[in-house]
């Protein structure tokens, strides 16, 4: 059972990396980067709740948290990029401003 | 019965990451985000993590998964990827994957619920360690990171110079 969840999770962690190399549109990377972090959080569940270490689940918990922080910021990011009139591809973000 | 639960959902998570990953459509996409996140979901729940389980469904699913769809529409972004007059959806969604994936959860309950018949409800010693861990000696960590959320929901807030 652990060899499985282990490789279904570095499976999810590498098609999520494929989705941030792969694919151009901001929402679609960040979709892939989405995918890593529950790839990741996998891996550290599963051990945490085979081996009944409350302090692995604490972990798991306080990545979750962060990443749902990040995603906030992520998305406000995108939206704004296309308030401003850009297109929301990674292509056409070259240039920073400041 | 758990241990032949286990590979049939990490194959359909499997699966649906690859189908995210192929989809043009964005709305697609994330119908797939959202059928991994459910059977990472049960993953996790079969390896004793009932209640980071139950925290990730609420978080990704719940949460995550709506602000991203309201993104995709608020940024029109997959204005270019639709299909009108698609066989299946006027977004380009093919309804077959959005049922196979949201199916597939109450599949796996089933056969969850068939394996719990009999056996005792109450949470494994890991759940009821959790609390008194994040708010004992993990306690500080968990209010950075309540910080963190509340700066993260500042940042959608619209300064006056880009109102102006």
């Amino acid at each position: 059972m652990s060899a499985v969840v282990w490789a279904v999770s570095g499976m999810l962690f590498l098609l999520g990396l494929a989705a941030v190399v792969l694919r151009r549109q901001l929402l679609a990377m960040f979709l892939g980067l989405e995918l890593m972090v529950v790839a990741g959080a996998l891996a550290l569940g599963h051990e945490a709740g085979r081996a009944g270490l409350a302090e692995g689940l604490v972990a798991v918990l306080l990545v979750l948290a962060v990443a749902a922080a990040e995603a906030v910021v992520g998305l406000t990011l995108v939206l704004r990029v296309h308030w401003s009139g850009r297109p929301t591809e990674a292509d056409a973000l070259r240039e920073l401003r400041g | 019965m758990i241990h032949w639960l286990v590979p049939f959902a990490g194959a359909a998570a499997v699966a649906f990451a690859a189908l995210m990953l192929a989809q043009r459509s964005l709305y697609a996409a994330a119908i797939c985000f959202l059928a991994v996140v459910l059977q990472v979901a049960v993953l996790l729940y079969a390896s004793g993590a009932r209640l980071l389980a139950l925290l990730l469904l609420l978080i990704y699913a719940g949460a995550v998964a709506v602000l991203i769809v309201v993104s995709i529409q608020a940024s029109g972004g997959d204005q270019r990827t639709a299909a009108p007059r698609s066989r299946w959806n006027r977004l380009g969604l093919p309804w077959p994957l959005l049922w196979v994936g949201l199916l597939l959860p109450v599949f796996d309950a089933a056969l969850l619920a068939a394996r719990a018949v009999g056996t005792p409800t109450s949470g494994t010693a890991s759940d009821l360690a959790l609390g008194p861990a994040l708010f004992g000696p993990y306690a500080a960590g968990a209010e950075a990171v309540a910080l963190l959320m509340l700066f993260a929901a500042l940042a959608v807030i619209k300064s006056p110079e880009e109102k102006g």
